[in-house]
Formats: C-alpha cells, structure tokens, sequence
C-alpha cells in the first residue's frame, strides 16, 4: 500500500501541464503563503507554544517574521531572478547569443525539523514554488501542533494540484524517499542526512541538506565579559537552546572563564529572572526523549549555573558547565538544549587546533576586541558560517547563503540563494546558420597546413583560443 | 609501493599543512600543468593516438586547448575569484561587515572518462586547483595510455603529495570511493554515478556528476539544411561519435529526411572522403566490448550510409540509420558511437513530446531559421545545455556552467563555476563589540504589551 503514489502523481502530471512556468501563477502562490501567515497568526503561535513553548517574542521575530521577510523578498526580486542571465562571451562567440537560463526542476520534497517547524518549513518552501517547482512538504511530526496547521491549513492557500502536505514518522518518510523527486531540501541531523542522500542516490537526485554540529564560540581574553556573556546566553538559550546554529560549547582560558561565569549568570537572570521556569521567555524541551537526553549530559563536568530540570514541564533551567572533558557525552554530541560547556583553552593556537581536529560545524562564533584575532580564527578555521562578536546574526542576512560544509550539511539557502539552489542552470548558446566561412577551419580533414596556419593565428594573438 | 588510503592521508596531511592557502602556490602549480602540456604534447598525443586513434589536430583542438584556456582564464581569475565578497547589508547590519568568504574544501576526488581522457580529466582539476584543494585523481582504465602517461608524467610537474594519480580499474575505484573526501566529482554512466553517490553519502561528501544521456537534435522543415547537416556531422562524427555532448539522434520530419541524409552523407564525404577508414582524422572506438555494442545497436536497422566495421582495429564507419523506431535499442541508450539515428516526427510539437517523455539529456540541439521554433524548443523542454544552430559549442564557452539535469547528472564546473563547485563559501558577519546598549531591544524578558501564554 503506497499512500505517496498517487499525489506525486498529481503532482508530477501539474509540473507537465506547465502550470507553474508563469511568474504569475508563483507569485499567487507566494502571496498565497503571504496570507496564511497573516490570516493565522495567532493559531500558529499558540501551536508553537504547544509545541516549544515559544513565546510570542520568539514565534514573531524567529519563526513569523523572517518567513513573511523571505516571501516579500521573493515577491519582490521573482522576475529579475527568473530572467535569462547573459554571460559574457569569449572570443569564438562574440556573434551569439549565451546565457543561463533558470528552470524548475519539477517535484520537489522539502523534509523539515522541529525547531523551528514554521519558518523551517516556510523558507524552502518559499525558494521551490518561486522557482517554478511542484513542492511535497514533510512537517516534523514530533512538533505536532505546528504538524497539524500546516496540513490543515496551509494547503487552502495553495493551489493544490501543485503542493502537498504528507504525514508520517521516519517509517512514511523512509517510504517517501523510496519515490523519485527531482531535489531533496532536508533540514535534520547529519545521520538522517546520510540516509536522505543514499535514498536520493538511487534515482540521482539532486540535494541541500542542512545539517548541525557542534558551533564553537571562542572567547578571547581581550574582551568585555559582560558584553560577551550577553551575546552568547541570548543565542544560547533562545528556544531553549535547540538551534542549529546556537553556540554550542565555549572556548576560553581558565581567566576568562572566572570572568564569564558571573557575568553568564548575571545575564540569565536579567533575562529570565530569578526563577526562570516561570519565564514566558524560556521554551521547553520538544519531547520526552530529547528532556532525557539532555539530562543525563548534566552530569558531565559540574554545574556552575542552573542544572535545575522538572520533568513534567521538560523544562531545563539555563545551565553553565565547567570541567569538562573532551572525551564527556556533552562535548561528543551537538547539544541542542539549554546547556552551555566551558572548554579550557591556554591559547587562540591551542583554541584553533582543538576546532580544527573536529568535524566542520554549521556555525563558528569568535569574540575579542582585536579585529586580528577574529579574523585568524575565520582564516584557520572552517565552518558552515561565521559570526565575530556575535550569535548567529549572520543568518538574518538575506544577501548572504545559509548553509553547512562537511559534516554539517551541503548546499545553501535564503534570498537568491534559494531562488538558484531550487533551480536547474541551463547554459543556452543561440548561434545563427551563417558566418560558415569562418567555423570551416574546424572540420576535416585536418591538413598540416591548416594547422600551421593555425598555430601560427594564435601566435600573433598569443592566446591560444579555440575557432570553435 | 602505498596503499590507496596512504595516498590518501598524505593528500589530506599535504592539505592540512597549509600548502595549497596562498594564491601564488595555486598558480604555481597550474603553471606546471602548462608547462606539462607544452613540454609533453607530443606524448599526450601519442597517448591519445593509442587510445583512441587522435591524431595531432584532433588531440590538441578538441582536448588540450580547452585545457590550456582553462589554465589561463582560471590564473587570470583567480585574484578577483579567491578574494572576500562584501554582500549587501540589511538594515541590522549597517555597521558590521558581512561577506562571502570562499575556501577550499580541502581534498577532492575526480574520477576520469576515457572519451576525452585528458580534458575531461584535468580540465575539472584546473578549477580544484585554483580552488585550494588537493586533488586525487582516477583517470579511467579505459583509456589505458592516457592514463598511464598521466600517472608518470603528472608527478613530475606537480606537488606528488597534493596531486596524486591512482591507477587501476574497478577495485581501485572502489578502494578510493571507501575513502572520505570532501568533494567527488564523477564524469561517466548512471549506472556508476548512482554507485558514487552512494558512497558519498556515507561520508556527507557533495558530489558532481557528469553524465550522459541521449543528446536529441531537432532539425526544423525550415532550416538551412546544407549549414545544419555540415555541423551536425562534424559534432557527431569526432572522435568516432564517442563525445558525451554529441548529438545522439536527429529528429526531422520525414519530408526532410532523405534531404537530410544527403547533406549528412555529403559532408561526411568531404570530411573523411570516400572511405573513412582511410582518413587521418577519423578515429576509432575505445575497445573491444564498446565496438561489440555499438555495432550492435545496427542490427535490424534501415542503414542508409555506412553500417561497416572492422573488429581489429576497432573502426565503424560513420553510419546513418533512418526511420528509426523509437522503441528499437539504438534509441534505449546512448550510442556514444558513429551511428546517426534518425526519427521522423511531424513537427515541432510531436519533436518536443518525444524529448519531454524521455530523460533529460545532457544537451539539446535545435536547428530553425525560425526564432519562435527555438524559443519553443527551449522552453517546453529541459537539458544540461543548449546550442541553438550548431553543435556542442554552448561548452566551450568559460562563462557558461557545464553539467546535466536528471538522469544526465548534478552540479556543474567549467571556469568560474569550476571554482565556486570546489570551495566553500563561507557566510561572515564581523560586528565590533561596542554598542551593546543598541542591542538591548532584542533581550529577554520580552515588552510587556506581548501576549503571554
């Protein structure tokens, strides 16, 4: 029994009919995704709240916001990024016409997580139906209630012969992915990420997978504690720190470390308060599981700052952890909660050798006074992004790509980026029948002559060009 | 005598070290690859003789200036290309400096194809270099002299450590995709590439695949069928029609079809005279297996010009077959062979259903005095690439990406491209750390007039 088969039909025979060509029909749709946003506010931050515990701080600014941000960007750019793209032609090809051309590539699946279920799911989305795509979107069914309104609701302000929502946990996905798409956009772990590719694999499918890993944050000890701790514990432990781009550990010689530790605690409490489980501004952890998980990492090290847990709320107070070792569960696995380890370091060298001997991370965080120094760990170092002297604010910028390296994913999105990664790049070459003289020299056969009189060609223009 | 994971981790430590960072040890070492080519032409083309009967016109302007542009162009290049971009800031941003910084990768794996042995192969390293990567590299085994000539001479022009050459056929292949590398590049069948991804994804390692696929060639009633037939004649003929970019297959009204034959069979005449196993220029199929398949694509075939061949020296005459039925094996897979088959369609519509039903192909050719029929032709369907009134030239040009869609591959290279497919590029946002009363707004606990749950 195939549940898929027959909307991928559907699908499959909408992106034929060429329905979704017209820059029309796409900018229907966005403004369709436009209204949903709009006319459903509330219901999609109460269903993060259910779901994270969001506040509506959080839901506008990280979830609402940045995704009506994405659609009225490509709202507004859709027609320049659907134009021919001219390049610049060489010699041989001065007479014709030569450019790119961007096309759909047909059936898209875009998978999202339980992060940031609205805007995860919002932002590719965004990028495949501006390019033109037919689009099959798989919610996280572990954010069950942000699950529920996007299939419920969001398919009424989409046309649905060309967008679906499908349902199902990693068994439906698996069966999902046996299906052939034309591009793959996963945003999940990297061991997820692996059995998305080989299943894209079999059908030599096209994919961008945004994956994680673990974002160091460097510390310098030329620097303001307090401007710092500031920086670092509001990205930390936004939504509960289960961001794939949060800081996820801090590097820092054991000088600085005695000067974060108050100043960390000085800005939790600033922000949350004395007792930051009554916060309306700390979320909670998605699942049983993941609480669990978390917990048992508060043993690793000590805790030098909160450690508190109430199972019924899968609340995790905002935590600091101090004598860490390398070897400890907390520094083996991306965290993804509110728990911040302090890593030793005696030097920026040692700080950059310890980076440097782990997998690339999404993200990568240095703060110091000196320009030179963070800018040493941008030149030494490798990661998905880079942020110096702040969180992830790198991502809020829509002129730059968003996106992993190595273990921590492959491909980019947001703005442009998403408009191109959702679209195929076709190189085109308009050449007009005449001119037949001059393309002579290439054909046979090829007499020592024609040869010497061509190398002798080149040589005056000392290039060595091709007559094609 | 290293194992191939040997070879491997001394790539990587190579890397690791730093050798590949500055600019001026990239261009050093592709000025070494040009010095290769210029010092050592006469044994590429004596390899390539070997391997697939080129002779020196053909060697050198159908693979080696293409590599040789390449270096240029990439050298040129390289300064504005490895240099940070400053992107567009938002309002946030405005006193903070927010780029794309481009980065190696680190080490990459191409693996070669025999058909143009030595561009295919080094052409895309050109791009890894200049990129900062090392480079491993697996020409094929097919092309058993190009190959072994590049496993001695390479070393001799470039870092032995960064570069290395792995020789061998299908358990080497197989022992090098066990290895993890951050970037493959794969150029061949579907078959394989399906083989290469996979392993790939096992390390999380981005791939490019350059695959085939049947290149259809549309020839509209309203054409200048004589300029039309010539180029068509001379894309699919070279290199006895083993070019992945060649035109595969014709499409034509059957009106034209005999015109079309004519004018082929002319053309072909003036290119390799009467007998074109006689021709210098005309070459010969790459093995003994390929020769069997090819001509067996002929069987049951109405030929129209050509249908010979010589099992020992591997030659086919150029072949053209017509009335082709669209079920028939020599329209199931790609000929990569002197064989033209062509296939009557009445017009452009039926042309365009008989390419959108079938996989996308690495290149599309359409031929019309008419701008509306090539519009159409373009629009309603896709492919890697598109040369409207000639042949293959869409990748010869630096500006433009080279790579397929679908079934005839993922990703591209060429010139810029090239550099962009093997580097990183890095999102950078550097912010001062002043200002933090600015930035006070966006803390917690959120403004009181905000619903609370």
């Amino acid at each position: 029994m195939d549940p898929f088969a027959d909307t991928l039909q559907r699908l499959r025979e909408a992106f034929d009919s060429g329905c979704t060509r017209p820059a029309e029909f796409r900018a229907a749709q966005l403004k369709g995704l436009s209204r949903f946003l709009q006319e459903n506010k509330q219901l999609l931050q109460e269903a993060l709240a259910q779901d994270l515990h969001k506040s509506a701080f959080e839901s506008e600014v990280s979830e609402i916001s940045i995704s009506q941000n994405e659609i009225n960007s490509a709202l507004r750019n859709l027609r320049a990024w659907m134009k021919d793209e001219k390049v610049p032609r060489n010699l041989a090809t001065q007479l014709d016409s030569a450019f790119i051309r961007k096309e759909p590539f047909g059936l898209v699946l875009v998978i999202a997580p339980w992060n940031y279920p609205l805007n995860l799911s919002l932002e590719p989305l965004v990028g495949a139906l501006a390019a033109g795509n037919c689009v099959v979107l798989k919610p996280s069914e572990v954010s069950k209630s942000t699950e529920k309104v996007l299939a419920e609701v969001l398919p009424r302000y989409l046309d649905q012969s060309c967008f679906a929502v499908v349902l199902g946990g990693p068994q439906e996905t698996g069966q999902l992915l046996e299906h052939k798409f034309d591009y793959i956009f996963f945003t999940g772990s990297p061991r997820v990420g692996k059995i998305v590719m080989a299943a894209a694999a079999k059908h030599l499918t096209p994919v961008t997978l945004e994956l994680g890993g673990k974002n160091p944050c460097y510390v310098d000890d030329n620097c303001d504690p307090q401007t710092v701790a500031n920086r670092v514990a509001f990205f930390r432990y936004f939504n509960s720190g289960q961001t794939c781009v949060a800081p996820d550990y801090i590097l820092c010689s054991p000088e600085m470390q005695a000067r974060l530790l108050p100043a960390l605690q000085s800005a939790i409490t600033r922000f949350y308060g004395k007792d930051p489980q009554s916060s309306p501004d700390l979320g909670r952890i998605i699942s049983e599981k993941n609480f669990q998980r978390l917990r048992g990492l508060l043993s690793c090290g000590h805790v030098a700052i909160g450690g508190q847990t109430d199972e019924s709320d899968r609340y995790i107070a905002p935590t600091v952890l101090v004598g860490v070792q390398e070897t400890e569960p907390v520094m083996q696995e991306e965290i993804f909660g509110p728990i911040l380890p302090i890593m030793n370091v005696r030097s920026l060298d040692e700080a950059i050798e310890f980076i440097r001997r782990r997998e690339k991370p999404l993200a990568l965080y240095a703060f110091s006074n000196s320009s030179q120094v963070v800018k040493r760990v941008l030149a030494q170092t490798s990661s998905g992004g880079f942020c110096g002297n702040d969180g992830f604010m790198h991502m809020t910028v829509a002129s730059l790509p968003f996106g992993g390296v190595g273990a921590s994913g492959m491909g980019s999105y947001h703005g442009k980026f998403s408009f191109d990664t959702f679209s195929h790049h076709r190189a085109c070459l308009l050449r007009r029948p005449g001119l037949e003289k001059v393309y002579a020299l290439r054909y046979p056969p090829h007499t020592p002559r024609n040869l010497r009189v061509l190398l002798a060609a080149m040589e005056t223009r000392s290039c060595s060009c091709a007559l094609l | 005598m290293d194992t191939i994971s040997e070879v491997v981790q001394r790539a990587r430590a190579a890397f690791n070290a730093g050798k590949t960072r500055p600019l001026q040890c990239r261009v050093q070492q592709l000025e070494g690859l040009r010095r290769l080519i210029r010092e050592r032409e006469k044994d590429l083309v004596g390899a390539l003789a070997a391997d697939l009967r080129k002779n020196e016109w053909t060697a050198y302007y159908e693979e080696i200036v293409y590599v040789l542009e390449e270096i240029d162009y990439v050298i040129k290049k390289l300064p504005e290309w490895a240099a940070d971009e400053p992107v567009e800031k938002t309002p946030q941003t405005q006193q903070d400096e927010p780029y794309i910084h481009s980065e190696p990768l680190g080490v990459v794996l191409i693996i070669g194809t025999w058909n143009y042995p030595f561009s295919l192969t080094i052409q895309p390293m050109v791009g890894a270099i200049a990129a900062g990567n090392a480079v491993v590299l697996k020409p094929s085994e097919l092309s058993e002299n190009t190959a072994s000539l590049l496993a001695t001479i390479l070393p001799q022009y470039l870092d032995k450590d960064l570069y290395p050459v792995i020789s061998g056929g299908v358990p080497e292949t197989t022992e090098v995709l066990k290895e993890r590398f951050d970037h493959i590049l794969y150029i061949g069948s579907p078959g394989v590439g399906r083989i290469v991804m996979m392993a790939a994804a096992k390390h999380l390692t981005p791939v490019t695949l350059g695959l085939g696929g049947k290149n259809p060639c549309y020839v509209d009633k309203d054409c200048d069928l004589d300029v039309a037939c010539r180029r068509i004649a001379w894309g699919k003929f070279m290199n006895s029609g083993q070019g992945c970019v060649a035109p595969d297959y014709i499409l034509c009204d059957p009106s034209i079809q005999n015109q079309v034959v004519e004018k082929l069979t002319k053309s072909l005449k003036e290119f390799y005279g009467e007998d074109a196993k006689k021709s210098r220029d005309y070459g010969r199929i790459i093995n003994s297996l390929h020769f069997q398949r090819v001509m067996g694509l002929m069987e049951g075939q109405k030929v129209a010009y050509g249908g010979t061949g010589d099992a020992t020296s591997r030659y086919i005459a150029p072949t053209i077959l017509v009335d082709v039925d669209p079920q028939s094996p020599v329209m199931q897979e790609e000929v990569l062979g002197p064989i033209m088959p062509i296939v009557c369609v009445r017009g452009l519509e039926e042309a365009i259903q008989f390419i959108s039903q079938r996989e996308k192909p690495l290149a599309l050719y359409v031929f019309s005095l008419n701008d509306k029929v090539i519009k159409k032709m373009i629009a309603e369907t896709s492919s890697g690439g598109v040369t409207a009134n000639d042949v293959i030239v869409h990748t010869t040009v630096p500006s433009l990406p080279y790579g397929g869609v679908g079934g005839s591959g993922m990703g591209s290279y060429h010139g810029k491209k090239s550099f962009e497919t093997f580097s990183h590029r890095r999102s950078c946002l550097v912010r001062p750390l002043l200002n933090e009363e600015a930035l006070r707004a966006r803390y917690p606990p959120s403004p009181a007039k905000m619903p609370r749950h």
